[in-house]
């Protein structure tokens, strides 16, 4: 009897984590969106001055998400082959629990996660002076920095007061074009 | 050749420079209008597609096809002098085109009605498409139709103030006229000049007073003028009246015999030379006497020189009283002897003549000079008469007077003897 408690409890432990995490569908066509939107952030801003020889982009995200975020990369390669500006591209693919490997990307794109992940991810970036780009808007609540708008048409949505507070620069045709997400400060 | 006055030159030049300068100064700023207006359209031009074109860039390298067009829609809506835009990518498909069915055609840019770019990927550098727009020229036709507006009123104001302006340098140029009439019709004699002084102090005023000081003071000499003229108009027509008298006297002196005051030998030759001419040309006959006073030398071994003169006149004044006409012409040929021209009188009129005169030299008168009774005198006559031709001269006339008188002193004295010129008939009576 206790174990199947136990194996019911574990099921629904489990459905319950899966559908917080997996609350997001993942469209093709805005991922191509982001894909050709990522390294183009980095130049975009002040993060370029970070950049080397290579701009590092870290994809992070669930388990769940893997082939999600490998869709990402490949799109992203797909669509800079040469790299951007001279500049190849790495994308790295991570979880949230190995952010370190990715302390000195210029960039975070971040899948879906739970609340804590996402807050921890945003203060490691911010201490890393990282920019944070996020697939779901919803996140731009908790402090992501750029995501993209779905709307009647689809824009660049961008958290002005997180960019502040981060002390990010992007650039001025950029936010032209975007949609201006004002977060009022928790 | 003609020449125009000074107030057509000051005129025509006022209005031709004028018009010129005018005309150079809004050619010149119409130029400049149209040249800034041309650059400020293009750089406005230049302006909107240097704001439109990153923006165009990211959006197409993103593939934010919607807001690229809503964000176009909007460039359209905001700039109404947009007539067509259209953007292809770098494969010649069209991504926008305003307005929706228009059709492109080829066109070279020139920055004011039709601008191109390339579309230009920031980061990459890359040409990613390109972008044609036209701007409609009704902003340029309108300046350049307020400029047509404007450079007509200018005209038109210059034209009415050249119109005052030049009244009233008409109305300065009348004096200037009335000065001239005053000058042209000015007569001296007639002291006409009717402009008194002027008030004006400018050079029209120093003109106009100069002349009428130069007219006062004509008018002074030429009083002066007149009067010593007249004076020695006077003195003049004095002078020559005594030298009109003088004239005669020498004349008379010439041509008169200073004793008898009948015509003398000179002037006989000259009147009978005349006479000939005259009857010649009118195929008249004239008749010459000479006449000789019989031994008049006694008359003056006798009774003296003084009572020989009275002698002379008397004979003389009785010859010159028996002519009848004024044509004929007695003279003093020579000591006693005298000449008669009969012009128009044949033989016979002459030798009728020559009786009367004997006839009247019998009158007792002749033979009282002086309170002196002197003999009774006669005289002898030579006449002769033809009608002149061009072989002869009045001399062969007097030749054969002569050779009558020769012959009546001949023959007796105290006779008419006749002969005839063409014949040298001689006749004696």
């Amino acid at each position: 009897m206790l174990v199947k408690f136990v194996k019911v409890l574990l099921l629904f432990a489990f459905l319950f984590n899966t559908t917080m995490v997996s609350a997001t569908d993942y469209d093709e066509d805005v991922l191509e969106i982001f894909s050709k939107l990522l390294p183009r952030f980095v130049i975009m801003s002040d993060q370029k001055l970070k950049v080397k020889d290579q701009i590092n982009i870290c994809v992070v995200h669930e388990d769940i998400e893997k082939g999600t975020a490998s869709s990402l990369i490949e799109k992203t390669i797909h669509n800079y082959p040469q790299g951007i500006k001279n500049y190849n591209i790495k994308l790295i693919q991570t979880d949230f629990t190995n952010l370190s490997m990715c302390k000195n990307s210029e960039l975070f794109f971040l899948f879906n996660s739970s609340e804590k992940n996402i807050i921890e991810t945003l203060l490691f970036a911010k201490k890393q002076k990282i920019l944070t780009v996020s697939y779901d808007a919803s996140l731009l609540e908790n402090g992501i920095e750029v995501s993209l708008f779905l709307g009647r048409k689809i824009l660049p949505y961008i958290n002005v007061n997180a960019l502040k507070r981060n002390g990010i620069i992007v650039d001025p045709i950029l936010l032209r074009i975007s949609k201006i997400y004002m977060q009022t400060d928790k | 050749m003609r020449t125009f006055s000074i107030e057509i030159k000051i005129i025509l030049g006022v209005i031709f420079f004028t018009l010129m300068i005018t005309g150079f100064e809004r050619y010149q700023l119409s130029k400049n209008i149209i040249t800034q207006f041309e650059n400020s359209k293009k750089s406005k031009n230049k302006l909107l597609l240097d704001t439109m074109l990153p923006i165009l860039s990211l959006n197409i390298l993103l593939g934010l096809d919607d807001a690229n067009r809503e964000y176009l829609n909007l460039i359209v809506k905001q700039n109404k002098d947009i007539q067509w835009m259209q953007i292809t990518n770098k494969k010649n498909q069209v991504l926008f085109l305003y307005p929706d069915d228009f059709k492109v055609k080829e066109v070279l840019p020139d920055g004011i009605k039709i601008c191109c770019s390339e579309i230009i990927d920031n980061i990459t550098n890359e040409s990613i498409g390109n972008i044609k727009v036209k701007f409609s020229d009704d902003e340029y036709e309108q300046v350049r139709l307020k400029n047509k507006e404007t450079t007509i009123r200018v005209f038109a104001v210059t034209l009415i103030l050249l119109g005052v302006f030049l009244y009233f340098l008409r109305r300065e140029f009348k004096h200037f006229r009335k000065l001239i009439q005053a000058v042209l019709v000015y007569d001296p004699k007639l002291n006409n000049f009717d402009l008194e002084k002027s008030e004006r102090t400018d050079e029209v005023g120093v003109i106009h007073n100069a002349i009428v000081g130069m007219v006062a003071r004509i008018g002074t000499y030429t009083k002066l003028l007149d009067e010593m003229n007249s004076s020695l108009e006077e003195k003049i027509e004095e002078r020559t009246k005594l030298l009109q008298k003088a004239n005669e006297k020498l004349e008379q002196m010439t041509m008169t015999d200073p004793l008898t005051k009948i015509a003398n030998r000179r002037h006989f030759e000259e009147y009978v030379e005349n006479i000939w001419e005259l009857a010649l040309r009118t195929n008249t006959k004239i008749s010459l006497v000479m006449c000789d006073i019989d031994f008049f030398k006694n008359v003056n071994d006798t009774y003296g020189h003084i009572t020989g003169d009275e002698v002379l006149k008397n004979v003389a004044h009785t010859i010159v009283n028996s002519l009848k006409r004024s044509s004929d012409l007695a003279a003093r040929y020579g000591g006693e002897e005298f000449v008669i021209i009969l012009y128009d009188t044949d033989l016979q009129g002459a030798w009728e003549l020559c009786r009367e005169i004997a006839e009247q030299l019998k009158n007792p008168k002749n033979f009282k000079v002086n309170g002196i009774e002197i003999a009774p005198f006669t005289m002898s006559f030579g006449v002769s008469s033809v009608v002149p031709t061009k072989d002869h001269t009045y001399k062969d006339l007097l030749e054969f007077a002569d050779e009558a008188l020769y012959r009546a002193k001949e023959s007796g004295r105290n006779r008419v003897i006749t002969l005839e010129f063409d014949t040298n008939k001689l006749s004696i009576h």
